[in-house]
């Protein structure tokens, strides 16, 4: 093994950092950087023991992206209709800081893997991280980029919790769930009918908490788990995927439709109308002539309540008064939304560990076996289905309250096969690996996207469209050559690559590592 | 649970008052919970008392409907029967073929003084065959791409792989009808101008075959009513405002389902996020007064929608009802962006003849909604025009050639006995690599076929059909009995008339709905299908 040349894991990681650089530029050339520097000290096999060669890959890493960012801050900017990189974020002091930070942070997680012992290395990966976690929203705001990167990191953690609630049913007890969606619209929409207008009236007083709410709405997802679940419990691969995948599509449409309800007692019904007095049929719901809108159909339910904080942390200090969490303000939402996806990650990590947790793999490797050694087969499943649909209830509800709007458009069966394309991306039945791909995915779609179809349309601009002077010849150009318009590709590719390529995903679970 | 000895008759009774007792609480909560889904039994019996003719009628769209799925379902139960894979993709592979049918009849269409586009009836001929031949070759594609590699891995894999590649379809689908910005910049291709210029827009078909009675031949109609509007095309009575409801209601629908997906799958957060926090935020603060008046982006959209909806209905509505063609196009295109969701509304109002198909069948049901006329008490006149019976001709004929096929010919005994056991086949000196790939080309011709029967009965084509079109059709093949040439055609036939019945007695809204409740009711009581041979569950 030549230790000279750079691995290919090392290259890849470099050229995504400076493929990311030029596109982003400014400011986001810091973050970009400490996550490759991160991400070569992790995966890089040959830095383990080597701490100078973890500086030099380190440092060149971050050079290469900090060049990158140059590019784009000094010539992609050129093109016409960029968007504008503030001076500051083009100055030395970013440059060098993204070459330091990234080199450090390289070096420091380098160090921390080759602790020989097993404990320190986790317990010092976790500080790092924390670490890291802490800093990034407060640098954000600090250079304006929260819009950016604040918010979407905000968005791929409420994937990140469907993820894992996902990775409990497909990952751990091999059930694929294409119908994933149901759940995060329940636990949105219930949601929102604890906490606005539609049912309990415009007066705040009334609504429930959110703190309440996030956990009646996780109750409800898992009932609905629960109940969705028994069906299919008898079913096995692609029969289990098509029926949850119609349940998948039944929910949002019952939701969409429930916006002028009236029921009536069936059995009067019938017999008021024999008799010729449809007027006397006993109404239970919606009754004189004013039927019960209970979702708002596609109009959806706003506006939904925000968290509320006995107390408030400011520039002045913290102090007893309330604070409402407000859009815009991304720190509480990011801090929120980060000790829920961790207190996720720890709880299901020890349900892992637990006799569940042996269940579930064991199930999964082999029903027949399993249930020969007296694993009960039903309460097992029932169990990762409920357990699986409860974090999808939580991110519901948090997504609900953080977009104060839910409407049952949002609730696509694409939603299901992103969140399917997270867990196969980072590796099904690992937790870190289902972040990952989470993080991968849902930084790659909002970030990216837009931001490549700006350069590409500005390069098309300057080059083609300069060259060959046909008229129409830039609406057909940048209609069939714009990113954003390609989502649906990018998932798609992701799942078919990855099957073909590294079906156990970009990190492996551990049994797998021991298949090989 | 069964009893190894003969039961005493004692224990059937039980068991039959047992079944009995669980049996009706269930039918009365299906009565209850089933109203907001339009359930209503009352309201059915009357509407079909009052005009019998409904019945028959809806039956017959119901078949001409399900004759399109028939073709779509054969292409999943015989790539299901020969790899057990169900092959997602299918759908979208249809959709792809309605898109090349529309495409090769373009050369053709000729346009009307009055604005709407017609194609002389041999043109559909000629459409079928780009369409097949294209199709055919993409699903082998896809196979050699997606499938092969994967042949021998477990079935979750390539059921994975068969997800992405359907949404690898409809992006293609989607970006497809960035070709029809080409017109603008020469005259060469101008026989692109039918892809239009919004991608995500429903397309229009032209009118092929005449919307004309054929009953009317054998049996003269009787003299028109003194209070009907007149008009020879008016299949006899007044449009009541239920029917034009149910256009609006249809149009709606579409728009929505169109938008949803385009809405959840191009920008799921974007819009919602960045545009709604602020305006919510600003509600907060705002007065009681303003709140109510203060809408989400979305929400605003949608009160367009509603409002341009109206608008319609009043003037294309009667037009379209009384023809029973898409609402033509001379409605014009509003200034079309590219960013898909806000202004699909708007544009999609424009071209809206764009109802899709599966969705929500203009043709039969506005037909005979039209004439219903419940106020009025004219009966309905059933109508069978060119279209239905074409379709159900066509279909008739691909499905007896695919019997044939299978059961005369040496190909045909390969594919079944590949079915059957692969490695067996293997071993007897059958290419399974070969007769794999003729399956899927087979399976992708049909497709392409169904595509054109698509753009011919119902007019429109747009990225989205695909999956639903594909998820009733795989409804219809389990309901048959997965691997099952007729168990599909009748499933096929089961599923069209039962999205027509539910379209017409219940709500076009939750015809979806229902679809997906039998496939999960079959799944869990009969996973072997009506017809079904072999074991319903995998191992």
């Amino acid at each position: 093994m030549s230790r000279n040349l750079l691995s290919r894991q090392e290259v890849i990681g470099v050229i995504l950092g400076v493929v990311l650089a030029m596109i982003m530029g400014g400011w986001s050339v810091i973050i970009i950087a400490v996550t490759i520097g991160t991400l070569i000290g992790f995966t890089s096999e040959s830095l383990r023991a080597d701490m100078r060669r973890a500086l030099i890959v380190g440092l060149i890493a971050s050079v290469a992206v900090a060049l990158g960012a140059f590019i784009r801050n000094e010539i992609i900017s050129q093109l016409p209709g960029q968007e504008e990189i503030p001076d500051s974020a083009r100055s030395l002091l970013a440059y060098g800081g993204a070459i330091v930070l990234g080199t450090l942070a390289a070096w420091i997680v380098a160090s921390i893997r080759a602790q020989p012992d097993d404990k320190t290395r986790r317990t010092g990966t976790l500080i790092f991280l924390a670490v890291c976690a802490i800093i990034f929203p407060f640098f954000n705001t600090l250079t304006g980029l929260d819009i950016v990167w604040s918010a979407t990191i905000i968005v791929a953690l409420i994937y990140a919790m469907q993820a894992l609630g996902l990775n409990i049913v497909a990952g751990y007890a091999g059930m694929l769930d294409l119908g994933y969606v149901a759940f995060f619209a329940i636990g949105g929409y219930t949601a929102a009918f604890l906490m606005s207008p539609q049912l309990l009236g415009p007066d705040k007083a009334n609504h429930v908490s959110f703190w309440i709410v996030l956990f009646i709405a996780a109750a409800i997802a898992a009932v609905f788990g629960l109940i969705l679940g028994a069906p299919v419990i008898p079913l096995r691969g692609d029969y289990l995927a098509i029926v949850t995948l119609g349940f998948g599509e039944i929910v949002p449409i019952v939701f969409r439709n429930l916006e002028s309800v009236t029921i009536v007692e069936p059995i009067s019904r019938i017999v008021t109308a024999i008799q010729g007095i449809p007027e006397q049929v006993i109404c239970l719901v919606g009754c004189n002539g004013v039927p019960l809108n209970l979702t708002n159909g596609t109009r959806g339910l706003n506006p939904i309540d925000r968290p509320v904080l006995p107390f408030s942390i400011g520039p002045e200090g913290f102090s007893l008064m309330p604070y409402t969490f407000e859009t815009g303000r991304y720190i509480p939402w990011y801090f929120l939304i980060l000790i829920l996806v961790v207190l996720a990650a720890f709880f299901i990590n020890h349900l892992r560990r637990s006799r569940l947790g042996r269940a579930w793999v064991g199930m999964r490797e082999d029903e027949l076996a399993a249930s020969a050694m007296g694993v009960p087969l039903v309460r097992t499943k029932l169990a990762a289905f409920t357990i699986g649909a409860m974090f999808s209830g939580f991110a519901g509800a948090f997504y609900a309250s953080y977009v104060s709007f839910i409407s049952p458009d949002a609730f696509d069966f694409s939603i299901s096969v992103i969140v399917l394309a997270m867990v196969i991306l980072g590796g099904a039945g690992n937790i870190p690996g289902v972040l990952l791909g989470a993080l991968l995915i849902k930084i790659v779609d909002p970030l990216l996207l837009d931001k490549l179809q700006v350069i590409i349309g500005g390069i098309l601009n300057v080059t083609i469209l300069e060259w060959v002077q046909v008229p129409g010849l830039d609406n057909f150009l940048n209609s069939l050559l714009n990113p954003t318009q390609y989502k649906l590709m990018l998932f798609g590719l992701v799942l078919v690559v990855m099957m073909r390529v590294r079906p156990q995903g970009l990190i492996p679970a551990g049994i797998e590592r021991y298949k090989g | 649970m069964q009893a190894t000895f003969a039961p005493s008759t004692q224990n059937k009774t039980r068991e039959r008052l047992l079944r009995l007792l669980v049996f009706l609480p269930i039918v009365y909560l299906t009565l209850l919970a089933g109203q907001p889904a339009g359930l209503d039994l009352v309201k059915t019996w009357n509407t079909i008392v009052n005009d019998p003719a409904i019945l028959l009628q809806q039956l017959i769209n119901g078949l001409a409907n399900g004759a399109i799925i028939v073709i779509i379902a054969l292409g999943y139960t015989l790539v299901y029967g020969i790899i057990e894979l169900v092959n997602f993709a299918n759908g979208d592979v249809f959709m792809l073929g309605t898109f090349i049918a529309l495409v090769a009849i373009s050369p053709f269409i000729i346009v009307r003084p009055d604005g709407g586009q017609i194609a002389p009836w041999w043109a559909a001929l000629l459409g079928f065959i780009p369409a097949m031949a294209l199709c055919a070759l993409l699903n082998v594609f896809i196979e050699r791409v997606a499938y092969r590699p994967l042949r021998n891995a477990p079935k979750i894999i390539a059921l994975i792989s068969a997800i992405g590649m359907s949404f690898i379809l409809q992006n293609v689908g989607l970006q497809i009808a960035s070709f029809g910005k080409l017109p603008q910049v020469g005259p060469q291709f101008e026989f692109l101008r039918v892809l239009g210029t919004n991608n995500a827009a429903p397309k229009s078909f032209p009118t092929i075959l005449s919307n004309d009675n054929l009953l009317d031949l054998i049996f003269p109609p009787p003299p028109e009513p003194a209070a009907a509007p007149g008009g020879a095309a008016q299949p006899g009575g007044e449009i009541s405002p239920d029917d034009i409801q149910a256009t609006a209601d249809a149009i709606l629908i579409a728009t929505m389902d169109a938008e949803a997906t385009l809405g959840a799958a191009i920008t799921p957060e974007a819009e919602v996020e960045e545009g709604t926090p602020d305006v919510a935020a600003a509600a907060e603060e705002a007065t009681p007064e303003v709140i109510d008046t203060l809408e989400p982006t979305a929400a605003a959209e949608e009160t367009a929608l509603v409002a341009t909806v109206n608008a319609l209905e009043t003037e294309t509505a009667a037009t379209s009802i009384a023809e029973g063609t898409p609402v033509e196009e001379a409605l014009t295109e509003e200034e079309l962006v590219e960013e898909p969701t806000p202004d699909i509304i708007a544009t999609m109002q424009a071209e809206s003849g764009g109802v899709d198909p599966i969705v929500a069948d203009t043709s039969g049901s506005q037909d005979a909604g039209a004439a219903q006329g419940g106020n009025v008490g004219v009966k309905t006149r059933i109508r069978i025009t060119l279209k239905d019976v074409l379709v159900i001709v066509v279909a008739v004929i691909l499905m007896l050639s695919l019997s044939w096929f299978v059961q005369n010919t040496r190909l045909g005994k390969a594919m079944r006995a590949t079915a059957q056991n692969r490695d067996a086949a293997q071993i007897m000196g059958i290419n399974i690599d070969r007769i794999i790939a003729l399956t899927f080309a087979i399976s992708g011709a049909l497709a392409g076929a169904a595509g054109m029967m698509t753009g011919l009965y119902n007019g429109t084509a747009v990225f989205t059909m695909g999956f639903t079109a594909g998820l009733r059709s795989f409804t219809a093949a389990v309901l048959g009995g997965i691997g099952n040439i007729r168990g599909a055609a009748l499933g096929g036939i089961i599923i069209g008339i039962l999205a027509a019945f539910s379209d017409q007695f219940l709500s076009v809204r939750w015809t979806n709905a229902w679809v997906f409740l039998v496939l999960v009711l079959v799944m869990l009581f009969r996973p072997t299908g009506l017809l079904g041979q072999e074991g319903g569950e995998k191992a």
